[in-house]
């Protein structure tokens, strides 16, 4: 390493956590678990949840950055309310679907209609402004074409889907 | 993600991409300030403005699947925006930052991530990125890991 004429401020942007032996990192491991343990007690239900919700914004948000597609639609709805409700049922009743049709749609056995999609962007947006996290409710519109596309291209064996063309899609949505 | 031009307080749009073979040779010492090329088996990471190649912080992480954990191995800014006379600001935040979405989009169970300060820094990093103390190590975890991941989107 290099350490001549390095000032403390410097160190602030300089991190090296490298442990010299097994025993140290043991050690360290160790004291972090029961450090983790003090704060996993104090930890409640909401706070998880948040946390939760705020993981599942991410995962959107990249599904929403490629072209490719690491999980369908329905993973990602599913996670969502089940997330929220209890059953299934409640959240079909507060979005004005009745429960056969939100149990097929979110165990993937009936692809989800704009419809559907419209009502959980508009909760969801309810939802996460309450918790206070920024969401780009628009994602859900992405997922869902990005995948319906995947399954027509799936089908029909062409190409590569382009981001491009579900862009253009998203844009004749009303913009957040 | 963005970082500051301290000159002028504009935000400069930034991307933190994984490290490719052939910046290797780029990464000296002398700007990095540690040997890069042993950190080729762990997750190294480069920041660099949104479109170009210039590489202006780096993070080598280490998942640590056992714990839901992800400790930050190593971490550099380039030696010209560190300390007081800086060009541009926010850089190892940006990179802190983004190991704490990592680990929140990794691990669905009590993501955390750590690293080990320097004694005369411990406090610095408890205050500037939500830090508790967890022996010689720092770590954050719920909801301080998702204003850490905020507060540097």
């Amino acid at each position: 390493m290099h350490k001549e004429k390095i000032n403390i401020e410097d160190f602030k942007e300089l991190v090296d956590s490298r442990k010299k032996s097994k025993d140290e990192k043991n050690a360290d491991s160790l004291a972090l678990l029961n450090a983790r343990r003090e704060s996993f007690e104090n930890s409640n239900s909401a706070d998880q949840m948040v946390m939760h919700l705020y993981r599942l914004k991410l995962m959107l948000e990249e599904e929403a950055k490629t072209e490719e597609l690491t999980s369908k639609f329905h993973t990602y709805s599913s996670t969502y309310v089940d997330l929220l409700y209890k059953t299934r049922k409640s959240f079909a009743s507060d979005i004005g679907f009745s429960e056969t049709q939100v149990s097929l749609i979110l165990s993937g056995r009936r692809p989800a209609t704009e419809e559907f999609v419209s009502k959980i962007r508009t909760h969801s947006s309810k939802i996460y402004q309450k918790i206070n996290i920024d969401f780009n409710s628009l994602n859900w519109f992405t997922v869902y074409h990005l995948d319906k596309m995947h399954d027509y291209l799936n089908t029909h064996k062409k190409d590569k889907v382009s981001l491009k063309n579900i862009n253009n899609i998203i844009m004749l949505y009303d913009v957040k | 993600m963005y970082i500051i031009d301290t000159d002028t307080n504009k935000k400069i749009e930034i991307e933190i991409v994984p490290v490719d073979n052939q910046d290797y040779h780029k990464l000296t010492i002398e700007r990095y300030f540690f040997n890069w090329k042993e950190e080729e088996n762990f997750n190294v990471y480069k920041l660099i403005i949104k479109g170009q190649n210039d590489i202006f912080g780096l993070v080598s992480l280490d998942f640590i699947d056992s714990e839901s954990r992800i400790e930050i191995r190593l971490l550099a800014v380039g030696a010209e925006n560190r300390g007081r006379h800086k060009k541009y600001d926010r850089i190892a935040g940006c990179l802190i930052g983004f190991a704490a979405r990592k680990a929140i989009m990794t691990y669905s169970n009590f993501p955390c991530i750590s690293l080990v300060p320097k004694t005369e820094l411990r406090e610095y990093y408890k205050k500037t990125y939500y830090m508790t103390d967890g022996g010689k190590s720092v770590f954050t975890e719920g909801i301080n890991l998702i204003k850490l991941s905020i507060d540097y989107a």
